[in-house]
């Protein structure tokens, strides 16, 4: 019997989460070089990878996952040739809202947190081309006068600054779950496509990227190394953005994807498992 | 009889409640009640799936007086208060604070964690283009939790660096010229006792109002003399003066009249502390200017450094952490 391998993955709503697994399962099934992680077989049940299969390779957006996802989770069968290893992954797409909840409700599930203690690593998804928080108004903006006649929102959590949120989540899987220490999280940036227009001014290397971009979060991981154990990637799943699509689906899937890991560029999008994994 | 959670509260023996609440207070148990209430226990409640079983996690509001000891027993806890007139501008200085961790280190601290992020959130909410408002607001501060405290964890960038806990301890503007008053009330702020700074917030804005500028610069005077006097601060406590604001006060229309109170105000405090506490610093910011200028973020980031690192609690660079309650001014002698 091969080992079973479970990952925790984590990110608020429209991280990229999904898109990134079917890559994975395209990756695995067409692997960039001899030595990359292959699929030697399919689990029993596909039902999950199945359903959005088509969207994925045709280059569509995927839908958002639902928060109540009944079946199993996406199970992927690997073989690492270097070292012959053998492995099954479970990769459970835990809709982001299950995430937001956790940190609107301040309470989760018994079953995640019994969950928490079979992990063997976690891949915490954010984006690159939304904000990490809220916007201040600031300078000109605060200087503008108040009509008053706008009444302000009410304050829902749910609408707090992501890397705020993101932190709190990985504050209770670090204080409440029974997970190892330090714990191996791969931080993945998805979108990293937009990152690299040649009109984009922003880091063009995940860890400065995060350092810059999503301050809180990068300090907090910094900070906490006794806790976790990083790595930061750019990902680009589906190759680039909508508008993009109609001449990148002139490729098949696996040849769309990049992955950057310091300045390296490359199509390995399982490098942040077989790290988890411990498959160099 | 009322019974309280904390076993050394004397309200169940007819004393006054130990943090100084009222029927509000989230530790009174109901009268019914003879036991402490275990942990909250694992509930089923609707939490997407149907029935499933569900375990509390923390908070997120701000912490009560039992959680800030298990901070101050566990290793270094600093603890702050804050107080000042209703807008004076101590809620602005906390979310500027939690907003500064989200743009990087401040003062040369890294984030390393926090159990109230959502408290700051809710606290920095109206001041976002998100919230719909068309200039930042910011709400005050209910009473409730003037003995409850904000709290950031912070690690210097040096190998080997320790973390530090700070609990920022809001004191609302109601309370604040009340305790001035009552000596009673004022020994109601149970957080000033085990306090290593004292900062005492003055409006920019009211100093540069001929109307107000004697009533708020005398009252910060007279609330450190209160709490002189109350013994809830003393050689031990660092006392700080801050005036906010900074953008109304350097308006040049009036801007030489209004320094010079500044000035003024800083002058006579730090003549009339110093021999009193362990040190006094004054301070010039603007955590939210509405003139079109940017906040002081550096000397925001130096008063925030200024709190971490200087206490007389600790050394400045421990090896070994001193369990808190080892030391005078202990959460534990709260009440008594």
């Amino acid at each position: 019997m091969e080992n079973e391998h479970n990952l925790l993955i984590v990110g608020l709503p429209e991280a990229g989460k999904t898109s990134y697994i079917h890559a994975v399962d395209e990756l695995l099934q067409n692997p960039p070089t001899d030595g990359s992680l292959k699929s030697y077989g399919f689990a029993d049940d596909r039902s999950y990878l199945e359903r959005d299969k088509k969207k994925y390779r045709g280059g569509e957006r995927l839908e958002h996952t639902e928060r109540n996802l009944q079946g199993p989770p996406p199970e992927l069968w690997f073989e690492h040739p270097p070292t012959g290893q053998k492995g099954r992954l479970f990769l459970p797409d835990v809709s982001g809202e299950v995430f937001q909840d956790q940190w609107t409700d301040r309470r989760w599930t018994k079953s995640f947190q019994d969950a928490l203690a079979k992990i063997r690593g976690a891949l915490l998804f954010i984006r690159a081309d939304t904000p990490a928080s809220n916007q201040e108004l600031l300078g000109k903006m605060a200087a503008l006068p108040d009509d008053g006649n706008s009444p302000p929102v009410a304050f829902d959590p749910k609408k707090a600054s992501a890397q705020v949120q993101l932190v709190d989540v990985l504050q209770f899987i670090a204080q409440r779950g029974q997970v190892s220490r330090p714990l191996k999280l791969c931080v993945l940036i998805s979108a990293w496509d937009t990152v690299l227009k040649p009109a984009n001014l922003q880091p063009k290397t995940p860890g400065p990227f995060l350092t810059r971009e999503w301050p809180l979060l990068d300090q907090y991981l910094r900070s906490n190394a006794d806790c976790f154990s990083s790595r930061i990637y750019g990902v680009s799943a589906l190759g680039g953005t909508e508008d993009e699509m109609e001449a990148l689906t002139a490729l098949p899937p696996q040849d769309r994807v990049s992955i950057v890991e310091g300045d390296l560029s490359s199509k390995e999008l399982t490098l942040p498992l077989r790290w988890l994994l411990d498959l160099s | 009889m009322p019974k309280c959670k904390l076993p050394e509260c004397p309200i169940a023996s007819g004393g006054r409640c130990l943090e100084g609440r009222t029927d509000d207070c989230p530790n009174l148990l109901p009268e019914s009640s003879d036991a402490v209430p275990a942990p909250v226990p694992a509930v089923k409640e609707k939490s997407g799936k149907k029935d499933e079983e569900t375990l509390a996690l923390f908070s997120g509001l701000p912490l009560e007086i039992a959680d800030a000891r298990e901070f101050a027993a566990r290793g270094r806890a600093i603890v702050v208060a804050l107080t000042g007139m209703t807008e004076s501008g101590k809620t602005s200085l906390l979310a500027r604070l939690h907003q500064q961790f989200q743009a990087g280190t401040v003062g040369g601290y890294a984030f390393a964690g926090s159990r109230t992020l959502p408290r700051f959130e809710e606290l920095n909410w109206l001041a976002t283009i998100e919230s719909g408002v068309g200039a930042p607001r910011m709400e005050h501060t209910s009473r409730k939790y003037d003995n409850s405290f904000l709290h950031f964890t912070v690690l210097q960038s040096h190998e080997g660096a320790l973390p530090i806990d700070v609990l920022l301890n809001d004191i609302s503007g109601e309370t604040y010229p009340e305790a001035i008053t009552a000596e009673s009330i004022c020994r109601q702020l149970i957080c000033l006792s085990r306090a290593d700074h004292l900062a005492v917030v003055v409006d920019g804005a009211a100093i540069a109002n001929r109307s107000l500028r004697h009533d708020h610069c005398s009252k910060a005077k007279n609330f450190v003399e209160r709490v002189l006097q109350t013994g809830q601060i003393n050689k031990a406590t660092i006392l700080h003066l801050i005036i906010t604001k900074l953008d109304v006060l350097s308006d040049p229309a009036k801007a030489e009249e209004n320094t010079a109170a500044a000035a003024r105000l800083e002058e006579d405090f730090t003549k009339n502390f110093r021999t009193k506490v362990a040190g006094v610093h004054t301070w010039r910011i603007a955590a939210r200017p509405r003139d079109g200028t940017m906040p002081t973020e550096e000397s925001i980031a130096k008063l925030f450094a200024t709190w971490v690192g200087s206490t007389r609690r600790y050394d400045s660079n421990p090896t070994v952490l001193p369990l808190s309650s080892s030391r005078g001014r202990d959460f534990n002698e709260f009440g008594t």
